[in-house]
């Protein structure tokens, strides 16, 4: 508990350096903090427009509209995934000036990520809202926000080790962009887990971001709570993540200096 | 190397601005540093870098000795400052002023060594404040102090006070790329100044501006100064130094020379500058460094008149050998303001010979700014070797107000002076501020807050009847 001494006791500084960084983040935009609810609508209708629309993707046991529903459900949070780890590879290059003060180190990559992960809020009300239009929404709707935390707890544990990475690898920033992709392939959001062959079905669990797509699908479009075992790993890699990142960035302090 | 310099000065020779020095022992050290090392890893290739970030997570400490090649930049820094002290640190480029006051500011932990700091410290490093191009000035204080813990209302204080100190007007709210450069100096120096600590650590950030804006800023300082918060001050420019500072740490290479009376440790940091300018046009030029035979940093008895004083570099043709003021072989004494200030010298020529002498006094108040110099037109001379030459030099009446002066005493080599601006080519020798003037003004005129100068009362002729 002690790793997360200083997210407690110094959690309303969390906060405003969360402000920070969001505001800094859109200044000198002409739509501003509006990005914010424009991004995720734009990459929602767009996804809608090619898969739904265009190819006209029939999935298996799916309509056409619990289909779109599927990919949303997916890539609100894949996305939020995405920008935490693009943000946090350059967190300690850009922050520097923090370390030169009382500022909690490990807050850095933390608020990057946190930040990151503002355009669930809209995406998720965009998800809800297609649900209630287009299926048959459920209480289960209600563990969504534990889904997403959980989520985020495993992107702030990985951009403590990506933000370390990023002072001492700089290829990491570009390698970064590439993995995402290459993620996004594997991940199940263009399809469903059903429609990947049985034999490389048991691949999927070594994809972390998978279980938290995963249960967002159950939820939003089965009705119904993820299988146990999907649970359980996914819970425990979440937490795992963010107390091993958590202790190595604040074992690395000591040379995290040396090499910026 | 490191010796401590008695703080003989009292403490009324010190430009104050606050209260008197904190005497050692009385309070707890806020600042105590013992020992302290730091070397900087320096990495042939980014794997290295890679290792010694995995060494640091699996033992939990980082030596770039274990990996990489690394150089020092603290050597065994011991640092002890009460609550209320005022440090200067000075020393050239690339000696470790920097890395010390990064020690102390964040998460930077020494190689060896301990740190220990009782209190919150602020740091005004460079770049601790660097405007967001896009934000305005306004946005970007509130950003800065949203790091800090303030009150709404205190917030509101502090914005407006900034918004005074700037005098930015309409662009306190436009996107700061819009702002000229001493704009976003002033900005900046005003958004980092706005909140103090217990402990401020300031490194080289009092720099750029016009005299109203260097004044201005000044005044902003002496006065964070004055709130009795414990200053720890970087810079190159020793009139900071010893306006903000009463003692002052000179680093060189990594190590403390001197620690002791601002006045002082800068006057040998002068000195030592001065040796370095003799033997290189690089200041910066590591080679050259505190030898054995510079390890008196200057200090010289007169053999003739016995007092220690600081010899800076010339020629040696001629050098002075002794010297009484007012007929006393002081370095320190007292003068009345319009009496005759009377200087017997006697000089010594190794190979003997005549000479045309000219002797300056150089009048320096305890800021270090020159108030005055006196000299004379030439004085021929004839010299035999190894035999003291006596001189006397007379200044009938003392014009320098009240005050706290220091004197260097220089002989140039008149020949020379013709067709050279060189003055390696023409210093026979110098005695840097070597000798310490106490001037009480005989018919005190009250005038409020007069600073040390000179005041030449035949000047100007009065007359009832026009």
């Amino acid at each position: 508990m002690t790793l997360l001494s200083n997210f407690i006791s110094h959690r309303r500084l969390l906060l405003r350096s969360i402000k920070v960084e969001i505001h800094a983040h859109h200044a000198g935009t002409i739509l501003g903090l509006s990005w914010i609810v424009v991004g995720p609508f734009l990459l929602l209708a767009l996804y809608s427009l090619i898969y739904a629309v265009i190819f006209k993707v029939k999935m298996p046991g799916l309509s056409q509209s619990e289909y779109i529903l599927n990919v949303f459900s997916g890539l609100v949070l894949f996305l939020a995934f995405a920008q935490a780890m693009g943000a946090t590879t350059s967190a300690l290059s850009r922050d520097r000036k923090l370390l030169f003060s009382n500022y909690p180190p490990e807050f850095i990559p933390a608020k990057a990520a946190i930040a990151a992960y503002l355009i669930v809020l809209p995406g998720s009300a965009f998800v809800i809202a297609g649900d209630v239009l287009l299926s048959t929404p459920s209480w289960h709707l209600l563990l969504l926000p534990v889904v997403a935390l959980l989520q985020l707890c495993f992107s702030v544990g990985l951009g403590c080790l990506l933000s370390l990475l990023g002072i001492v690898m700089r290829d990491i920033t570009f390698l970064i962009q590439y993995i995402v992709i290459a993620l996004m392939i594997v991940t199940p959001i263009a399809y469903t887990p059903d429609s990947v062959p049985a034999r490389v079905k048991p691949l999927l669990y070594l994809n972390p971001i998978y279980y938290h797509v995963s249960a967002n699908q159950h939820l939003i479009l089965l009705n119904e709570l993820p299988p146990m075992i999907e649970i359980v790993l996914g819970t425990s890699i979440s937490i795992t993540m963010l107390l091993v990142g958590i202790w190595v960035f604040r074992r690395a302090r000591v040379a995290m200096m040396d090499l910026l | 190397m490191s010796r401590a310099l008695d703080t003989d000065a009292p403490a009324s020779t010190l430009h104050r601005v606050g209260h008197d020095v904190v005497p050692e022992g009385k309070t707890a050290p806020v600042i105590c540093i013992e020992g302290v090392s730091k070397l900087y890893p320096v990495f042939d290739n980014a794997w290295q870098g890679v290792r010694y970030l995995a060494r640091a997570v699996c033992h939990g400490r980082a030596d770039p000795r274990d990996i990489a090649g690394s150089v020092p930049a603290l050597q065994d820094i011991n640092l002890s400052m009460v609550r209320g002290e005022r440090v200067g640190i000075i020393g050239r480029n690339g000696a470790g002023k920097s890395t010390l006051l990064k020690l102390l500011a964040g998460t930077f932990p020494p190689t060896t060594g301990t740190l220990h700091v009782d209190g919150e410290i602020y740091s005004l490093l460079p770049g601790s404040v660097s405007l967001s191009q896009e934000l305005s000035t306004l946005e970007n204080a509130r950003q800065h102090l949203s790091m800090l813990s303030l009150s709404p209302n205190e917030l509101d204080r502090v914005i407006t006070e900034i918004r005074d100190f700037t005098e930015l007007g309409d662009y306190f709210t436009q996107p700061a790329k819009n702002l000229s450069l001493g704009m976003r100096v002033r900005a900046e120096f005003a958004i980092a100044t706005a909140h103090m600590a217990d402990i401020v650590i300031i490194d080289e950030v009092l720099g750029a501006g016009d005299i109203y804006w260097e004044e201005k800023i000044a005044r902003r300082m002496e006065h964070l100064c004055s709130c009795g918060t414990t200053l720890l001050l970087v810079s190159h420019s020793l009139s900071q130094v010893t306006r903000y500072c009463e003692r002052a740490i000179w680093i060189e290479r990594g190590r403390t020379v001197l620690d002791g009376n601002a006045i002082e440790v800068s006057k040998r940091y002068e000195g030592f500058l001065e040796r370095l300018s003799w033997h290189t046009d690089d200041l910066d030029d590591k080679t050259v460094s505190i030898s054995e035979s510079a390890a008196d940093l200057g200090d010289e008895q007169l053999p003739d008149s016995g007092q220690v004083v600081t010899r800076w570099p010339g020629r040696g043709d001629v050098k002075v050998s002794g010297v009484w003021i007012n007929g006393a072989a002081e370095t320190r004494l007292s003068v009345t303001h319009g009496q005759p200030l009377v200087f017997r010298l006697t000089l010594r020529a190794e190979r003997g010979g005549d000479f045309r002498l000219r002797y300056l006094f150089t009048f320096w108040d305890t800021l270090g700014r020159r108030v005055a110099v006196l000299e004379n037109d030439v004085d021929a001379v004839h010299i035999e070797p190894s035999v003291s030459h006596e001189v006397g030099v007379t200044c009938p009446q003392l014009v320098l107000v009240s005050g706290s002066y220091h004197i260097t005493l220089t002989i140039t080599d008149t020949d020379k002076a013709l067709g050279t601006v060189a003055e390696g080519a023409i210093r026979l020798d110098a005695l840097y501020k070597s000798f310490h003037l106490d001037v009480i003004d005989r018919a005190p005129v009250s005038m409020p807050g007069q600073r040390p100068g000179y005041r030449i009362p035949t000047i100007l002729e009065i007359s009832d009847h026009v």
